[in-house]
């Protein structure tokens, strides 16, 4: 079995967007919303100011909310690699989903569906990288099998430290920050 | 990327003149020049005596349907200058603003 997760090196991460664009282009994402976007984490006061920079998404959570709140079934955790996905033929917009996710990571689509981050399965599928992976310019992108243990994706988390978003959810979302 | 440009205001500066993130001011130069209302970012990123925006914005021709009026043009604001008579270079640091909050 395969789980699939993201490790972001918050050190290399420029916020340039690229991420954001490619992955507008490679799923035609509907003008006005984002499956991706750029946050830029600022703590403290003038002049004493740290900032972190994410590339954020979908956090593909072990215990996502967003798949226990939706009454068809049709947000659903796929079989390969824990990824969570929508089967926009058995949405019915009713939104929960959008409300559930602590992330604010999904939008409704104006088609009607609820819509996000999809690891860009149809790429992964065919053994390629998601779109913002492979486009980035710093290389600050990892994707891969968190339970292959000789994965970039493992090799990294167990060489750096690391951080998730909002842990308190109770989530376990699967998306990592390197620090 | 981005819709509009901010006017990037130190945040203690900003609470001084009663101003938070999201509110609409123009800016004034010494020359009398008023720009098109803009966007402020109350934030700790800049220091007291500066304003920032990102250039490019405050486009006034309607021929420009995306960039029609949004966001303010900081050389418009730019009014005293001078040239370099050899290589055109520009010496632009020596222009100022304030805020006019009524918009």
């Amino acid at each position: 079995m395969a789980r699939f997760v993201m490790v972001i090196d918050t050190k290399k991460c420029v916020g340039c967007m690229d991420c954001v664009v490619a992955c507008k282009t490679e799923n035609d994402v509907p003008e006005g919303f984002n499956r991706d976007w750029i946050v830029q984490d600022v703590n403290g006061k003038f002049p004493s100011l740290n900032m972190e920079i994410r590339s954020e998404r979908c956090n593909h959570c072990d215990n996502p909310p967003c798949v226990t709140c939706c009454p068809t079934g049709a947000s659903h955790v796929h079989d390969l690699g824990g990824v969570v996905l929508v089967e926009y033929n058995e949405c019915i917009g009713c939104k929960a989903c959008i409300a559930s996710c602590p992330y604010d990571a999904r939008f409704v689509n104006p088609e009607g569906y609820a819509d996000k981050c999809t690891f860009c399965i149809h790429r992964v599928e065919k053994g390629e990288d998601p779109a913002c992976v492979s486009v980035c310019p710093t290389h600050c992108m990892y994707f891969g099998d968190i339970e292959d243990p000789n994965s970039k994706v493992s090799l990294l988390l167990k060489q750096r430290k690391y951080h998730n978003l909002k842990p308190e959810a109770g989530t376990k979302p699967h998306i990592y920050y390197l620090v | 990327m981005m819709n509009e440009n901010e006017i990037w205001i130190n945040a203690d500066i900003a609470d001084r003149y009663g101003l938070k993130s999201g509110d609409f001011i123009k800016l004034q130069n010494p020359d009398g020049i008023i720009s098109n209302k803009i966007k402020v970012k109350a934030t700790e990123r800049i220091r007291t005596d500066c304003v920032y925006m990102v250039h490019g914005f405050g486009h006034n021709s309607k021929m420009l349907k995306r960039a029609y009026m949004k966001g303010a043009s900081d050389s418009q604001l730019i009014t005293k200058y001078k040239t370099d008579p050899l290589m055109g270079g520009t010496g632009m640091n020596v222009n100022f603003v304030t805020f006019v909050t009524e918009v």
